[in-house]
């Protein structure tokens, strides 16, 4: 038989190093991966092409759009190598460089500070706010606020929730006014259910309000400022001057954005500043507020004569022997027929000056009297300093009104507005079951008033409420914004130096 | 790398340890992220530890590929690797996920996160597909041979067919090959064919030797070369009929009754190659399915190693 093939030779068809020669899906492999290496090499390559949009390849994300100026610039916020820790707000980082606040309490632990980064988190996008502080935040410490504070550097008298948690569950009720909680402090008599009475009809006796029959009209008012309270019927015409004066609260409080400038702003031909937005109410003025209702009268026979407002008693006592004096001399024009002394004459004084004299000290006591003990005009508001058995005060006491009355809480009565008044101030409506007829009454709503909006929508419709925000930067801020003299445009809040604009693009670190 | 009940017990250890590990990760993340709002990202505690341990892991998983690549590499057994490839890497998911915070962030982490999640799924995709294709060609492709080997074994048997084909019907091969079989050449031809001894199907080798043409040798001769030579060639498959079984089945059928029972063992041996070169076009394609996954588990996962280092340096350096 011719040679057959054996088995080794068939086995040796295949070569015995051919594991050293990649297959085609091998080479795809390896060829794919070499791509892969040198578009990453190629990548990274193209950025250092274009080093003022580097840095953007390897942001988190965009900043916000505060920040949107330095989005590529690392350097402008960040230390190389160095985290935005806690110590960034001590100086180490570079928020400073524009950013200057004072510190949220004097009372906190130092090392309890947070960083600036901790709570207001970038590369979040453009449209990200830094000023929504997630409630956690500020929970970290306020959960358990004893383990946080310092007790010996607490101000004198301060009183702090231990624990607060979500406002619509463990957030402690108002205490307004802080000093004297639900007692006004302010010392200025008002009684606001009299005030919002159709007529003012309604006596300050107490808490029974009863109808003592004299209604108070607009013909009471002068006619200058009639028409500010005049108010429409039912069917939309204007109410006569027999009509009773019925006040509303717009009548006394106007927003911060209020018309008060309106006639001057479209009197002038000049742009006006930019006004505040409506947040608070502005304080009462006398003038713009009272004085229609309430003129200074203080002698029926100077009809027309006011004493101006304000002034401190003893400016009141000069104001009334001049008026009277003047008055005098009008009456008794001989009086000044006599020749002028260059000095005083020694000696008694004539029986002229005496009775001149007598006459005028007899008009001013009455007058001050009027004023200073009867119920009509500066007493019927005001409170005084006097000594025992005397007529004219040493001083009027100042009405400590509070300007705002949450201090330590942001609040926007523009954001209100679509909100009747009632709901929140329900005291002022002389048909409220707790109508105000003290001036010590405080009329600003407590926490659960709040709850009604700001809390989780309810799940049924028949328990229709809440929806609205109720985190804790809704009302608070923790660089003490809220604060009078610490919120933004404040000193306090002031930029570390001063920069140009080429400076401020570069955003250096503060020296 | 099969996982089966056979090998199941050298994969618990890294299960558990794997599963321990992302239970441990998660608590800790947890915990820490009950005292801040919002999920932690890389600039926590937490979060760095996971990205540096997550990097670490990565790095150690590509590390399998040179470790394939210089096989006399004697640390530690291939199939231990594997296996800590499978389960670190899978433990790598956790780990990254909360490294992220749970955010995609900005360009250049969204790439990495976006290529982590393409190599993840293309590991996994080709782990299942181990666990399912070498059965499949276990069970189909007795006559599976090595995957790049495949047309230099197909010109073998091309070489062996044409001789045949050449000492059946008494003339010189057409094929072209230059080892073709001419008429005279008396040596034995040795063919591999499929044989089947009750549940075992494997190949043996027949042996037809050469003898007088046979009747009918021109009608087997043309079939030859019209359709199954074609057949045989690297890229004739896909245009031939012979591909499916059934068709090869019938044309081989009539040819039997055409050529008569002389050409009977030539014609079985034709059959037979037919049916290996089917074998071969299906393994081939099992083949692309089995190690396909690679050529985008590989790549990418060289192009996430080099975006985390330099991920790594600019988070390092602006954290």
């Amino acid at each position: 038989m011719p040679n057959q093939e054996t088995g080794k030779q068939r086995a040796a068809r295949i070569p015995l190093d051919y594991f050293k020669k990649p297959g085609p899906l091998e080479r795809v492999k390896r060829a794919l991966t070499g791509v892969a290496a040198l578009g990453v090499i190629g990548w990274w390559g193209s950025g250092m092409l274009r080093p003022h949009r580097e840095a953007m390849r390897y942001s988190r994300g965009p900043v916000a759009a505060a920040h949107a100026v330095w989005d590529a610039q690392c350097d402008a916020c960040h230390v190389p190598f160095r985290r935005i820790g806690a110590a960034s707000w001590s100086g180490a980082g570079r928020c400073e460089t524009c950013h200057a606040g004072p510190p949220h309490h004097a009372a906190e632990r130092p090392g309890d500070t947070p960083s600036c980064a901790q709570c207001h988190r970038e590369h979040r996008g453009r449209d990200a706010s830094l000023v929504r502080i997630a409630d956690a935040d500020c929970l970290a410490c306020h959960d358990h606020l004893a383990a946080h504070t310092q007790p010996e550097a607490r101000p004198p008298g301060a009183e702090f929730a231990s624990h607060v948690g979500r406002f619509d569950r463990d957030h402690p009720d108002f205490k307004i006014p802080r000093e004297s909680p639900g007692t006004d402090p302010g010392k200025l008599h008002f009684n606001h259910a009299r005030h919002m009475a159709p007529g003012m009809v309604l006596t300050n006796d107490g808490s029974v309000l009863t109808n003592d029959g004299s209604s108070f009209t607009l013909a009471d008012i002068p006619a200058a400022e009639r028409e500010r309270y005049r108010g429409r019927g039912a069917s939309g015409a204007a109410t006569p001057d027999s009509a009773a004066v019925q006040l509303s609260c717009a009548a006394c409080h106007q927003l911060d954005n209020a018309h008060a400038s309106e006639a001057a702003e479209h009197a002038a031909s000049r742009p006006q500043p930019a006004r505040p937005r409506g947040a608070y109410m502005l304080p009462i003025r006398y003038d713009e507020h009272c004085r229609a209702c309430h003129p200074l009268t203080f002698d029926t026979e100077l009809a027309g004569r006011t004493v101006p407002h304000p002034l401190a008693p003893d400016a009141v006592q000069d104001f009334l022997e001049n008026t009277y004096a003047a008055q005098y001399l009008l009456e008794h024009p001989e009086s000044l027929d006599r020749p002028a002394a260059t000095r005083t004459m020694p000696g008694p004084s004539s029986e002229q000056q005496n009775k001149a004299r007598d006459a005028i000290e007899r008009k001013v006591a009455t007058a001050g009297r009027l004023l200073f003990l009867g119920q009509t005009t500066c007493a019927e508001c005001h409170a005084f300093e006097r000594q025992a058995g005397a007529v004219v005060p040493e001083q009027v006491l100042p009405t400590d009104v509070p300007t705002v009355w949450y201090r330590h809480a942001t609040f926007d009565h523009a954001a209100h507005r679509a909100v009747s008044c009632r709901d929140c101030h329900g005291g002022a409506y002389p048909d409220s079951p707790q109508a105000s007829v003290k001036s010590s009454d405080v009329l600003l709503p407590g926490i659960a008033v709040c709850r009604r909006c700001h809390a989780p929508a309810q799940a049924l419709a028949s328990d229709r409420g809440g929806g609205a925000g109720f985190a804790c930067t809704e009302c608070h801020r923790y660089h003490n914004g809220d604060h009078p003299l610490e919120g933004l445009g404040a000193p306090r809040r002031g930029a570390a130096v001063e920069l140009n604009i080429e400076q401020f693009l570069s955003a250096p670190a503060p020296k | 790398m099969l996982v089966n009940r056979t090998n199941l017990p050298r994969h618990v250890p890294w299960m558990v340890f794997a599963l321990a590990a992302t239970v441990l990760a998660i608590t800790w993340y947890v915990a820490d992220g009950l005292r801040r709002p919002g999920a932690a990202g890389g600039g926590t505690l937490p979060g760095l530890s996971f990205g540096i341990v997550g990097g670490a892991i990565i790095v150690f998983e590509f590390l399998l590929w040179p470790r394939k690549m210089v096989r006399a590499w004697r640390v530690g057994r291939a199939e231990a690797w594997l296996r800590a490839h499978i389960w670190l890497g899978l433990l790598t998911v956790p780990l990254i996920v909360l490294h992220s915070g749970f955010r995609w962030g900005g360009l250049l982490s969204t790439m990495l996160l976006a290529m982590f999640l393409i190599v993840i799924a293309s590991g996994v995709a080709g782990l299942l597909l181990q666990q399912l294709l070498p059965t499949v060609m276990l069970d189909e492709l007795p006559a599976e041979t090595i995957y790049t080997q495949i047309d230099h074994v197909l010109g073998e048997i091309r070489a062996d067919a044409d001789r045949l084909v050449a000492a059946v019907c008494g003339t010189a091969s057409q094929g072209g090959d230059g080892d073709s079989a001419v008429a005279g050449d008396d040596r034995p031809i040795t063919f591999e064919v499929m044989r089947r001894v009750g549940a075992v199907e494997g190949r043996v080798l027949e042996v037809v030797l050469p003898g007088e043409p046979v009747p009918g040798a021109e009608l087997l001769e043309q079939f030859y070369h019209r359709t199954v030579r074609p057949f045989l060639e690297p890229s004739g498959v896909r245009a031939s009929t012979l591909r499916m079984p059934k068709q090869a089945e019938r044309a081989f059928h009539e040819l039997r009754l055409r050529v008569g029972p002389a050409a009977e063992p030539a014609v079985h041996a034709l059959e037979k190659v037919c049916e290996q070169r089917r074998q071969f076009d299906r393994q081939a394609r099992l083949h692309f399915w089995l190690h396909s996954w690679l050529c985008i588990h590989l790549p990418v996962s060289a192009a996430l190693l080099g975006l985390m280092a330099l991920h790594a340096w600019k988070a390092l350096e602006y954290w």
